[in-house]
């Protein structure tokens, strides 16, 4: 007992000498501020949770009781991430564990020193080995153990007798404070939590804002232009000191002195920004339409017409013809479909949204028709030259062209004009599987597009179908309007809507009933869930 | 002069090696173990050997410094051992051994009356000199029995039967001597050899104990010095001891020769001694630790294994380099997906372990001539005529062949081209046995993207043309075609084979040909019997031109060709998108290219086609067709890792679903499944083809119990518990009774693995078993899995009651030849670690629902937390609180605990937990309308939402982010890497093509 109780004084007068002389190598140790980052996923929740843990392990208040709860919490972070748990912390808990049942007294401590020992050893070197198969010697080398440790480890693993209980006491408390310099101070000094913004690659974010700024500018001359300003003395009337000279540096560069011409020059840096950014950016077309549903204007533009639609659609065509020309006109189309649908939106934006893609229908169903005519000419008349639809996005349209446009129905003033990518010509139709999401979406917003993408279903609908869905549409709409007038729940509007729909279309097997029994389970309703990240409340923030 | 400056340089490394052993502090404690009294006395006993040795070393140490000087280079040094091991196979070194043996027990008598008077002059002295050489001897031998082995493959056998006997480490020595003995050919010189070296044996055990104590030896050199005047007085008796031992002028002029050898290699040691103290020390430590260890586990294997470690790192050296630079590239190409590709490279290695333990080394030695034996009987049950036999091994020589190149990752010219040969010899042999005519196979050039195939005939092009108003194609197949990507085809007229299945008419097909496996095939099949034209023409016309359906009645040959409409998988977006986005890998294409014989259907269908030259995909050998199906077939497919046991079980559902409308699959791995997700079992019935992974087609099992692990060592118990429990549910719904069962096995193969078998089998109770043999020997069973054997069987692991084995039933044996073809070399294709995680992809991408791109669109289900039971499937450590944290953003199994082992019914996603509320909110990756049932959680295993998830939230998501940080990339942070090395004898490849 006497033996036992000096050799606790001795590590109790040990451990602040080594922690002293650990503090003052620290501090020069700093990595430069131009070190390589990466984004890496932890079992931490946050920096609460893993500084926690470290006061815990390390504090100078620590009893069994912490070690408890810190080993608690490291198995919890065995759970989260399985196998990607990081290394030094496996580690620690080995030697943790070790020391809990030092502590209590165990009659097999050599066992389980030794045990934690070699357990700890592995899990560090492993870190360090790869492929080519080192020196264990070399290995706790860079790592920056002693090289003692790793006869240690040898004989824990392999040797017929193992060290004395005192080695191995006084050798783990000096590994815990190696792992505690090596590991756990760095990362508690240099650890920060995230926001959503800062999570995005440097790269993307540079993209982001560089279609921003080109995006804000063709907003800007816009609305200049649509409400009939054309010059920069008329432009600068109508906008604050501050847009009016984001308009005018841009212009002063491109050498652009009207309006019209503006517009022009924005899509041509547009246009060769993503040129130049397509091959290496994954998700390129996510952030680019994500930018252009951020402008204000050109979503609000559909709620102000006065008798100016064909001013409206004539100064942006040319973002819709780049949109063609790119191949992103489906899923602009889509994102646009799917903003006006989108409940967490206010409602101007939905609004806008909606005009937008009805604007798009329009072209959409004006091409199917050409199309159809033109294969008809082909079925009369073999030798028709044959069109390229991709001629719509320019000016120079051929006779064929221009007469199929003129045979399409279409008031050519207030559609778009927007034909096929020139590389990948795809006809516009949708899956009737799209329509009847369309459908379990529907509402005031949607119900305009829902009309018109009837007549682009694929297989197509009959003629009758068409006219008996629209009527439907339209009488649900209706209602929908009068019973939002008495404040009724809307959902049963959906459902009463949805059970109709499916009967005609006789699809009832393809239903989703938003009523079912889910047992103990019941669907959220919180519209704030899309704001929040993995592991976050809606109303928790 | 020479001599004085050594002894100064020997004193000089000895003082600097004692500096850092007393820095170390590792001189204390071992002071104590310096004491034992019976290694003195063994030291003692080889006093009179010393002087000799002693003069010898100092006179070769003078010899060769002179080359040292002239060549400053480690390469000299190196190459005089080798150089001295080249001589071994010589006749005369092999004759002075013998002799040196011989005169071993004359010394004896003479040297114990000397060592009564050496003991009380300077006993201490003395016995500190003797050990230093002796270490190094025992070095020295290492190498030449090693060295000796190499060339003699064919008498392992017999001289393993030979180690079984003896049973101890003097066996090595006889094994070595036995090899020279019987390059000379007499037998009464081995009995001889036999005795004197047990003595041998003996004592350098003594001296690998004594060797364990380093600063044993450190101390005793340390009084050497201190004693310096002492060494020179046992030189001056040295020249005594030698007259009085004066033997026969013949044999005393071999015996020096042999002790300058000796002395030779141990002067190369000592030379390292002053080239860097520092550098010895560290390389002594090494030696001395590494020995026992490897003694250890691997027991009288050490010098076999040594070697093979020794060329397996120097090749390794290369390949690691390279890899890890095409690692580093891939993570700053995709660093969305760092983790995920860095972690799939590196758990690859986990998955061989997991399946495969070191076997024993009595099993090691038995496996080949026991293969050898059992192949011409594989080939005499399959095949009748000689020519296939002759193929067939041509065969196996070629995908040996191609294992030996696929350790390498640089290959000499000269290899490549004999690799090319080889390879073409493959698709010679292989042509009478693969099902569809198969075309001569050149190596692409390297520019060329992996998937495009620019030996097409253009002559034989399929027509494909492209409607104007829909997106559908419509296309005359007039030859094999390759996919890559995924469509739906709709056979029109003709006849077609995708991957064993034939196509039924206005039948609407999925299509899912992913990277990393290999292509599907569109094959047309020729008809025998006209045909009517049941075409709809007028219908087609709707989207179709005139002219256009023309050139594809024109084009249509009826008897030969097919007629196919094509649609892009629409279905499908979801799951694509998921891979684009999470996969580093485009395991599904970017379709940009419009330079392709058909860019713009390509472009339609958004889904790579060419004509096939069937080297990507699945090759049918016709074997596979002989396999017969009834409606009670109980069809166990059983095979080590990479046999290719889904090929065949996705063959045999396609190939027999038009005979069976719906069959049963019971999937027993839980590493990489068919249908469901990993760490499961289920049976699914499946009533349409699988036409690429099945997993990609999201189907929903009818039973599936979670096991808990992908390693079956952890989950041992769990896992025959599930199965069994599976196998009754099975048996006693009536519904199942009247179809074909088809049992997908593990490839854990040895080990416990054919215990497992048995087991199996017993519960199963099959018609047909089908094992398949790879001709990488590790990747086999030990025997072959026929009803004697299994019955032979005595449990070590499943001992208990519960896993009794009743009685093997009696089925059909039928013994498989792996089909699976060579790898291309550079090629990519998806590990087990890769699958695993696709598994887990396509099943989260079917969260995705209506507009939600990611995750955090989904609307969740909330569910309070007391009215759900939380479990850990194979540990009872963890508290409930501890789970319900664990599960936090995490991926969990969705049960019904009813009667029996929870019964699993898909995955989920727990999108967030409130501890005040007492909820947990969940976002379900399987049907809704079954989330009735789930009342249970299983969170364990290897199982975890991948890290692309968690970094990439969706667009709209405006909180702090948990779980993610920007850490400095540093390696402190890693978690733990279990990488296994595997000498290439380990893996089955032929000596004559190692390294």
């Amino acid at each position: 007992m006497a033996v036992a109780k000096k050799e606790k004084f001795e590590a109790k007068k040990k451990s602040p000498e080594k922690g002293k002389q650990q503090k003052a190598k620290v501090v020069p140790v700093t990595p430069p501020p131009n070190v390589k980052q990466r984004t890496v996923v932890t079992p931490w929740r946050d920096t609460l949770e893993f500084n926690t843990t470290y006061k815990w392990l390390f504090g100078k208040s620590n009893t069994p009781a912490t070690w408890r709860q810190a080993l608690s919490k490291i198995r919890i972070w065995c759970l989260r991430r399985g196998s990607l748990c990081p290394a030094a912390v496996l580690a620690t808990s080995v030697l943790v564990q070790a020391h809990l049942e030092d502590q209590e007294g165990s009659a097999k401590i050599q066992d389980t020193y030794a045990s934690a020992f070699t357990r700890f050893y592995n899990f560090m070197s492993s870190i360090i080995q790869g492929h080519n198969m080192s020196s264990m010697y070399e290995t706790a080398k860079e790592l920056g153990l002693q090289s003692f440790i790793v006869d240690l480890r040898h004989l824990c693993a392999h040797g017929q007798e193992l060290p004395p209980v005192e080695v191995l006491r006084n050798t783990s408390n000096h590994c815990l404070e190696w792992l505690r310099t090596y590991y756990w101070l760095p990362h508690m000094e240099t650890m920060s939590n995230l926001d959503a913004g800062k999570l995005h690659r440097k790269d993307k974010l540079k993209f982001e804002k560089a279609v921003t700024d080109l995006l804000e500018i063709y907003d800007l001359t816009l609305e200049c232009h649509i409400k009939g300003a054309e010059k920069l003395k008329a432009i600068s009337k109508l906008k604050s000191s501050g847009e009016f000279n984001k308009i005018r540096v841009y212009s002063s560069s491109k050498k652009a002195k009207t309006s019209k011409e503006i517009l022009s020059a924005v899509l041509g840096d547009l246009s060769a920004l993503v040129k130049k950014e397509s091959s290496s950016m994954k998700d390129l077309l996510d952030i680019y339409t994500k930018c252009l549903l951020k402008m204000k204007y050109f979503l609000g533009v559909g709620l102000e017409i006065d008798d100016n639609e064909d001013v409206i659609i004539a100064a942006t065509q040319g973002l819709f013809r780049l949109l063609a020309v790119q191949g992103y006109i489906e899923k602009v189309f889509l994102a646009l479909v799917q903003l006006s649908e989108n409940q967490n939106e206010s409602e101007q934006r939905r609004l806008g949204a909606s005009y937008w893609a009805k604007k798009m229908l329009e072209t959409f169903g004006m091409l199917f028709r050409m199309k159809r005519m033109y294969k008809a000419e082909l079925d009369l008349n073999d030798k028709l030259k044959p069109a390229d639809f991709a001629t719509l996005n320019t000016d120079k349209i051929s006779k064929t062209m221009r007469s199929l446009l003129v045979h399409s129905n279409a008031d050519l003033s207030v559609t778009l004009i927007f034909g096929d990518n020139p590389k990948k010509s795809r006809s516009l139709i949708f899956d009737r599987d799209f329509i009847m999401q369309r459908v379990d979406a529907f509402s005031n917003y949607s119900a305009p597009i829902l009309k018109g993408l009837l007549p682009l279903a694929d297989p197509p609908y009959t003629k009758t179908q068409i006219e008996d869905l629209t009527k439907l549409c339209d009488a649900q709409l209706e209602e929908f309007y009068e019973e939002e007038a008495m404040e009724e729940d809307s959902s049963s509007e959906e459902s009463n809507n949805l059970d109709r729909l499916e009967r005609f279309l006789e699809q009832a097997a393809q239903s989703k009933e938003h009523t079912s029994d889910w047992g103990v389970w019941k669907l959220d309703k919180h519209t704030d869930w899309p704001k929040c990240a993995l592991g976050v409340l809606p109303w928790a923030q | 002069m020479l001599d004085e400056h050594i002894l100064k340089e020997m004193k000089l490394s000895f003082q600097l090696t004692e500096q850092r052993e007393l820095a170390s502090g590792r001189r204390k404690p071992e002071k104590p173990q310096h004491p034992p009294a019976v290694p003195k006395k063994k030291v003692i006993s080889k006093v009179a050997s010393n002087p000799a040795k002693i003069s010898e070393t100092m006179i070769q140490k003078a010899q060769m410094e002179s080359p040292k000087k002239s060549k400053k280079n480690k390469t000299a040094g190196a190459k005089r051992p080798l150089s001295n091991n080249v001589s071994n196979p010589d006749s005369s070194p092999s004759q002075k051994r013998l002799k040196k043996d011989n005169t071993l027990p004359k010394k004896n008598p003479v040297n114990k009356s000397s060592n009564v008077a050496a003991k009380k002059s300077a006993a201490t002295s003395k016995s500190a000199k003797l050990p230093i050489p002796k270490v190094h001897s025992i070095n020295e031998l290492a190498p030449k029995k090693t060295k000796v082995k190499t060339p003699n493959k064919t008498k392992e056998a017999s001289l393993s039967k030979k180690h079984k006997v003896n049973g101890n480490k003097s066996s090595m020595k006889v094994v070595q001597n036995g090899k020279v003995v019987e390059i000379i050919g007499t037998a009464a010189e081995t009995s001889d050899i036999e005795m004197n070296s047990l003595d041998d044996w003996s004592e350098e055990d003594d001296y690998l104990i004594e060797s364990d104590s380093e600063n044993d030896v450190v101390e005793e050199i340390d009084e050497t010095f201190l004693k310096d005047p002492k060494i020179f007085k046992v030189k001056c008796k040295g020249p005594e001891y030698k007259l009085s031992d004066i033997l026969p002028p013949f044999e005393h002029d071999e015996y020096q020769p042999l002790l300058l050898d000796g002395d030779g290699s141990g002067t190369v040691r000592k030379i390292k001694v002053f080239k860097s103290a520092q550098e010895e020390t560290d390389s002594d430590e090494d030696d001395i630790d590494y020995e026992p260890e490897d003694s250890d586990d691997f027991g009288s294997e050490e010098f076999d294994s040594e070697e093979s470690d020794s060329e397996d790192t120097s090749s390794a050296d290369y390949d690691s380099d390279g890899d890890f630079y095409s690692e580093y590239s891939d993570m700053e190409d995709v660093s969305d997906s760092d983790s995920e590709e860095f972690g799939s490279d590196i758990f690859d290695t986990d998955d061989l372990d997991s399946t495969y333990e070191p076997p024993d080394i009595e099993g090691f030695f038995d496996h080949p001539p026991v293969g050898m034996q059992r192949e011409p009987l594989i080939i005499e049950e399959i095949f009748d005529d000689p020519p296939v036999e002759k193929k067939q091994e041509r065969i196996e020589q070629s995908s040996v062949m191609d294992i030996v190149v696929k350790n390498l990752s640089s290959v000499p010219p000269k290899k490549e081209s004999e690799v090319a040969i080889e390879t073409e010899e493959n698709d010679e042999v292989s042509l009478p046995e693969v099902v569809t005519p198969e075309k001569e196979n050149y190596l692409q050039p390297s520019d060329v993207p992996f998937y495009r195939n620019p030996q097409a005939n253009p002559t034989e092009l399929s027509v494909f043309e492209n409607s104007l108003k829909s997106n559908h194609v419509l296309a005359v197949i007039k030859e094999d075609l390759e996919v890559y990507g995924t469509l739906v085809l709709t056979l029109l007229c003709g006849q077609i084979s995708v991957n064993g299945y034939r196509a039924r008419r206005q039948e609407a097909i999925t299509i899912y040909s992913p990277k990393g496996l290999n292509w599907v095939s569109i094959s047309p099949t020729k008809t025998k019997k006209p045909v009517k034209d049941e075409v709809n023409w007028e219908e087609l016309n709707k989207n179709f031109t005139r002219a256009q359906l023309d050139r594809i009645k024109t084009s249509f040959q009826r008897q030969t060709n097919a007629i196919v409409l094509l649609h892009r998988n629409t279905s499908a977006q979801q799951l694509v998108d998921t891979f684009g986005k999470h996969m580093a890998q485009n395991v599904f294409p970017l379709v940009n290219s419009s330079n392709r014989p058909f860019g713009q259907s390509e472009t339609l269908l958004h889904c790579l086609i060419q004509s096939s030259d069937q080297s990507r995909t699945l090759q049918v050998p016709q074997v596979w067709n002989k396999l017969q199906m009834h409606a009670t077939s109980r069809i166990i497919v059983a095979g080590g890792k990479g046999v290719g046991k889904s090929s065949l079980l996705r063959y045999l559902i396609n190939r027999n679903l038009g005979q069976f409308p719906s069959m049963l699959l019971i999937d027993l791995d839980i590493g990489q499944p068919e249908i469901f997700v990993p760490q499961t079992i289920s049976c699914t019935v499946i009533d349409e083809p699988l036409l690429g992974p099945g997993f990609l087609y999201n189907r929903q099992p009818e039973h599936a119990i979670v096991v808990g692990h992908t390693n079956i060592v952890l989950c041992a118990e769990q896992y025959a518990r599930a199965v069994i429990q599976l196998v009754q549910n099975i048996q006693n719904d009536a519904k199942y009774s009247n179809i074909p069962w088809l049992i997908n096995t593990m490839g854990y193969n040895k080990g416990f693995g054919i215990e497992l078998m048995a087991l199996l089998v017993d519960r199963i109770r099959p018609t047909d078993l089908v094992q398949i043999a790879s001709p990488i020997p590790i990747n086999n069973f030990d025997s072959v899995l026929d009803r004697n054997s299994l019955s032979q069987i005595k449990p070590i692991i499943y001992s208990a009651e519960e896993f009794k084995i009743n009685e093997i039933p009696k089925y059909t044996l039928h013994k498989l030849i792996s089909a699976v073809p060579a790898r291309e070399k550079g090629t990519w294709s998806l590990s087990a670690k890769d699958m695993r995680y696709s598994n887990l992809l396509a099943r989260l991408s079917s969260c995705l629902t209506g507009n939600a791109k990611s995750l955090t669109d989904c609307q969740p289900l909330g569910v309070s937390l007391e009215s759900l039971k939380i479990l850990h499937p194979t540990s009872k450590n963890y508290s409930r609180e501890e789970l319900i944290r664990g599960m936090e953003a995490n991926v969990v199994y969705l049960c019904h605990h009813g009667a029996g082992l929870p019964q699993c019914l898909g995955i989920g996603v727990v999108r967030a937990i409130d501890y005040e509320r007492k909820e947990l909110y969940l976002v379900p990756a399987m049907p809704l309308q079954k989330m009735s049932l789930v009342d249970c959680l299983i969170l364990g295993g290897e199982q975890s939402l991948p890290q692309g998830f968690l970094r990439d939230q969706g667009q709209g998501v405006s909180s702090s982010v948990p779980f993610v940080f920007i850490l400095d990339d540093s390696k402190s942070s890693k978690s733990i890497q279990q990488i296994y090395h595997r000498a290439p004898a380990f893996l089955g490849v032929p000596a004559n093509q190692r390294n």
